[in-house]
């Protein structure tokens, strides 16, 4: 098992090698550089604009830059620094990615919590009122795009003022005790977290219910049945056993659609994440921003992956990497 | 003659699709004595294995639901109780295993721990006892290093194995009877000799009735007292089984044992039933074998035909049963009467 | 002993049926589906209102009525402001009331009648016939709204028209791109294997494992921000394919191993026919059914893809309507409050047409179930 590990992360060097070329080319291709914006600025130099061009490297051929980046990255960590925040790009990052991270993980909370349960639920009362009332809203959420569904709880947030209509931390956050801080991120994490998760949950939930309605027609669970369990038993601890391994499959296919669910909800809720971060930097320019962004999302993906297969492994008796 | 352990009396089971209605079991009666080994024979289709399951119950209850009859097991009629009921039955005093070993037995639990449920569950006994417990009826089964095999998957063991695992479970708890749903068909030939001969071990240590599903008629030569037979819904013919093999009174039976193939017999093409299982959303009028039957008469076609007893305890449901024991008729011909 | 009869059964064999071809059982499956029929007929009034978008809108999509700004959907009545009942429907009109904030209030004294074929700005009807006609309006010099103005005075109803046109579209042109391509590369990928199938599956890995949104928006910086909007229509396009086929690249390909193997595969080898003929012709043909249902329910992705690009701001660009930056306008929370119908017209458009897409895809995917085709039980 740790062989395994250890030689995914080994095949991983090569793709994220191949994602900081891909990334660094686009932002060489893109028109202009970061310092356009200064250029217009009457108020700059030509001659500081040049020799912010010469600090920065701006005006060295491309493969030495991608070399230098690469040099500096492997050997001292170095992510290169944010024009457009002078601060190191890691600084930035890391920051954005935790926060994108709890969005993440506040999101599936909202997406398992409830689709095994109503999935389950629409299941055992197939073809019932409950049943279809459940599939139709389901099928509903499934086409709200988060953008919309962004806006829509933001109406409602403003309207009603239940919750707060963006950020992560209230003004007065510094002044309150650890509870408070971690509630007051809480409250505003509720938001994003429904954008975020309710596509997911309502595709999860469908699946959980065809899963579970395909596992109750098997053998096992007759003889379940045949053993004298109560139905609750058979239901919950032989069938949806079984029914929510698929679905621990599907959870790493569907990471990226997570990540990129958290920027939408990251920018319209200012939230700070990664998303926002990289969304800011592609549109100042912000060279080494938005490669450090790109990789390190990249990077958060492949960990996912990673972490759903070893999920799998747990779950399923069945599969075994060694 | 003792009391029977289990007395099946008219049952109908029925299944009301959207397609209409299909009369799965349609006056079904059959007994089983203590110690006794019960052969019910049939092509698919016929109502063999619905029967089973609605002695414990576990007909699906959508479409599927007893309509008539009586299961009647130490004094109570399993078909009416509730399901707490039931499930105090099930895995207790009537045990069940089923075709497919394979998809039997719950891919993600150890063997150990399928077996150890039972006994957790109608016993009450603390863990560590039901796992030692386990790891005795794992002996009992013939599986070699029990200790190491309670821990294991379903899909780390053989089809022989797991169906052996299947008989622990099933036996766990010294039900009276244990009903078994074609326990051998999925499996190799030697495997299947090694499981029939481990049953028949069982039922004498543990003196319990055996209901034994197949459509195997080799199977049933080997292990049953009794055989029923049957047919489209119905028991055509129920006998001892030295009288289903040299003294059957049906023509299908009769036909079933024609087709056998017979090693050291002068080279002949098989015999066939000739047509197929009718639907059981549609059945014949009158005897609902007559379209098939080679021995068929007008009145075949128009009545059903009346339950009869010949000797006391040989039954069969056929116009022409009283011919066929008087000598006079041999539907399938000298093939029919097997030695 | 009495003669054995092997008698044939009596019963009537059933006289069977003639084979029906998969378009025919396909088409039959297809119809029993209502949600299908109804999501593939919204779709069917969408594409058609999209296409004849400049009749339909009763102005074009730039044009400014500088004393309208913000205002409120006009409601269509019957009964006028003493009571009586109109049979042809009209609207009232308004007078501005509040200039700072923008509201408006009805007069009811006068009525503007629905005029149908009205005379407006003249346009090219499907980009070639030049006329002026509209579908409906009112009498000039009066404007109708139905659903309201946005901030700088223009028609939300033809705006969204208009950005039918664009955000519709998207979707059926990138999926016909990135489905070509991942057709001929996956295809390629499978059948040849070798060193050809490793540098497109790596490909495809590395630009899988960029999400999705990062991997937009760092491509669409590659484009100048200011394009005239033909060609950022065109750049959102690409950019959408680029990163489309990917998927169905990897998809296509593991079909095609599999067929790869089958017995006719071999023959027509075997025959000497050109190796690429036989990807096309042979294999391929056979995938078709799965690439039908995944276009569908690929599209919508492609549709929301612009919608997101416009909404930040990277998509098309005013004066010219997409569905996204219609949103952009709602993404203020004063506007929010104060004019929700600038989020609510762009936003019912967007779920509605996403909504038909994944009828028609559920439909699609039950009517091509392999299962239902060769006539066996489905449970």
């Amino acid at each position: 098992m740790r062989v395994f590990i250890l030689r995914r992360l080994l095949q991983v060097i090569p793709l994220l090698l191949g994602i900081s070329a891909l990334t660094f080319l686009l932002m060489q291709l893109a028109p202009g550089d970061f310092l356009d914006t200064m250029r217009e600025n009457p108020g700059i130099s030509p001659e500081s604009i040049e020799s912010m061009k010469t600090r920065f490297g701006l005006d060295r051929p491309w493969h030495v830059q991608y070399a230098l980046y690469l040099r500096n990255v492997l050997l001292r960590f170095d992510f290169g620094q944010s024009f457009s925040l002078h601060q190191p790009v890691f600084d930035v990052l890391r920051e954005g990615m935790l926060n994108t991270l709890l969005l993440a993980v506040a999101s599936a909370v909202v997406t398992w919590g409830l689709a095994i349960p109503l999935g389950v639920w629409a299941a055992v009362r197939q073809h019932s009122w409950v049943d279809k009332v459940l599939s139709m809203m389901a099928f509903a959420w499934l086409s709200v795009p988060e953008v919309l569904s962004g806006l829509l709880l933001l109406l409602l947030a403003a309207s009603t003022g239940l919750f707060p209509v963006g950020g992560m931390r209230s003004i007065d956050w510094d002044s309150m005790d650890v509870i408070g801080k971690a509630l007051n991120i809480g409250h505003h994490l509720v938001l994003p977290a429904i954008v975020v998760g309710m596509i997911p949950l309502a595709s999860r939930m469908r699946q959980m219910r065809g899963n579970l309605l395909d596992v109750l027609r098997l053998d096992y669970v007759t003889t379940a049945r045949a053993k004298g369990l109560d139905e609750r038993t058979v239901i919950f601890k032989h069938a949806v056993r079984n029914a929510v391994n698929p679905l621990i499959t599907l959870f790493g296919f569907t990471i990226g659609a997570l990540l990129s669910g958290a920027l939408v909800a990251e920018i319209i809720f200012s939230w700070p994440g990664l998303g926002r971060i990289t969304y800011e930097a592609v549109i100042t320019q912000d060279q080494y921003l938005v490669l450090g962004a790109v990789l390190m999302a990249s990077s958060m993906l492949i960990v996912g992956n990673l972490i759903a297969d070893l999920l799998l492994a747990a779950a399923d008796p069945r599969i075994s990497y060694d | 003659m003792s009391e029977p352990l289990l007395a099946i009396e008219n049952l109908q089971t029925h299944f009301f699709t959207d397609d209409g209605v299909v009369r799965a079991v349609d006056g079904v009666s059959y007994e089983l004595r203590a110690g006794e080994t019960l052969a019910v024979v049939g092509e698919s289709g016929s109502g063999k294995s619905v029967t089973a399951l609605s002695i414990l119950q576990l007909v699906p209850s959508p479409p599927g639901r007893i309509v008539g009859g009586r299961i009647l097991f130490k004094g109570r009629d399993l078909a009416r109780l509730s399901a707490a009921e039931m499930r105090a039955i099930r895995g207790k005093e009537i045990s069940m295993i089923f075709q497919e070993p394979m998809t039997s037995l719950n891919p993600v639990y150890t063997c150990g721990e399928q077996i150890i449920e039972s006994l957790v569950l109608h016993e009450k006994l603390p863990r560590r006892e039901a796992r030692a417990r386990a790891i005795e009826m794992l002996k009992l089964v013939g599986i070699s290093l029990p200790d190491q095999r309670v821990d294991e998957y379903p899909h780390q063991m053989s089809g022989g194995m797991r169906q052996r695992v299947m008989i622990a479970m099933a036996l766990a708890c010294r039900p009276s009877i244990l009903i078994a749903d074609e326990p051998t068909t999925a499996l190799d030939v030697t495997i299947q000799a090694q499981i029939l001969e481990l049953l028949n071990r069982l039922q004498g240590e543990l003196g319990m009735a055996v209901l034994l599903i197949t459509h195997d008629l080799g199977v049933v030569a080997e292990t049953a007292d009794r055989v029923a037979v049957m047919y489209a819904g119905q028991v055509v013919e129920y006998c001892d089984v030295n009288s289903a093999f040299k003294r059957t009174l049906h023509p299908y039976t009769g036909g079933l044992l024609a087709s056998l193939p017979r090693l050291g017999a002068p080279r002949e093409t098989l015999r066939v039933i000739p047509g197929n299982v009718p639907n059981p959303s549609s059945f014949p009028t009158g005897c609902r074998f007559h379209p098939r039957c080679p021995v068929v008469e007008d009145r075949c076609r128009a009545k059903e035909p009346p339950i009869l007893t010949f000797d006391g305890d040989h039954v069969s449901r056929c116009w022409r049963a009283d011919e066929i024991a008087g000598g006079k008729l041999r539907p399938f011909g000298e093939e029919s009467s097997r030695v | 002993m009495t003669d054995v009869l092997p008698a044939p059964p009596v019963e009537e064999v059933a006289a069977a049926a003639p084979p029906q071809s998969p378009g025919r059982i396909f088409w039959r499956q297809f119809r029993k589906s209502q949600i299908a029929v109804i999501g593939a007929a919204v779709l069917l009034v969408l594409y058609t209102l999209a296409l004849v978008a400049p009749f339909v809108a009763p102005y074009p999509q730039e044009e400014m009525d500088r004393g309208n700004f913000n205002h409120p959907p006009m409601a269509l009545r019957w009964v006028d402001g003493e009571g009586r009942f109109h049979v042809w429907p009209f609207v009232h009109p308004t007078v501005l009331e509040n200039s700072a904030r923008f509201t408006y209030a009805e007069n009811r004294s006068r009525i503007l009648p629905l005029r149908l074929f009205v005379r407006g700005a003249p346009y090219r009807l499907l980009g070639l016939i030049p006329t002026n006609t509209h579908l409906f309006g009112v009498d000039a010099p009066e404007r109708i709204n139905l659903f309201g103005t946005d901030r700088q005075g223009r028609d939300v109803f033809s705006r969204l028209l208009f950005g039918a046109q664009v955000s519709l579209t998207v979707g059926l042109v990138g999926i016909a791109i990135s489905f070509t391509l991942g057709l001929m590369l996956g295809g390629i990928s499978g059948y040849f294997g070798g060193w050809v199938d490793n540098v497109i599956m790596r490909t495809t890995e590395l630009l899988l494992t960029i999400p999705g949104l990062y991997l937009l928006i760092a491509l669409r910086a590659i484009f100048p921000s200011d394009m005239p909007s033909h060609q950022v229509y065109l750049s959102i396009v690409v950019i959408l394919a680029f990163i489309g086929w990917a998927t169905l690249a990897r998809v296509i390909r593991g079909m095609v191993l599999s067929i790869r193997r089958l017995e006719y595969v071999a023959a027509a080898e075997a025959l000497g026919v050109g190796r690429l003929r036989i990807i096309a012709r042979h294999i391929l043909p056979n995938t078709m059914s799965f690439v039908i249902v995944a276009a569908t329910i690929a599209i919508p992705g492609y549709i929301l893809g612009e919608v997101f690009l416009s909404f930040i701001g990277l998509g098309v660009q005013e004066p010219a309507a997409s569905w996204g930056n219609m949103l952009a306008d709602a993404r203020s929370i004063r506007v929010l409050r104060s004019y929700p119908w600038m989020l609510f017209a762009p936003g019912a458009a967007i779920f509605v047409t996403v909504l038909s897409f994944n009828f028609l895809g559920d439909g699609l995917r039950d009517a091509l179930d392999p299962r239902r085709i060769l006539g066996g039980k489905t449970s």
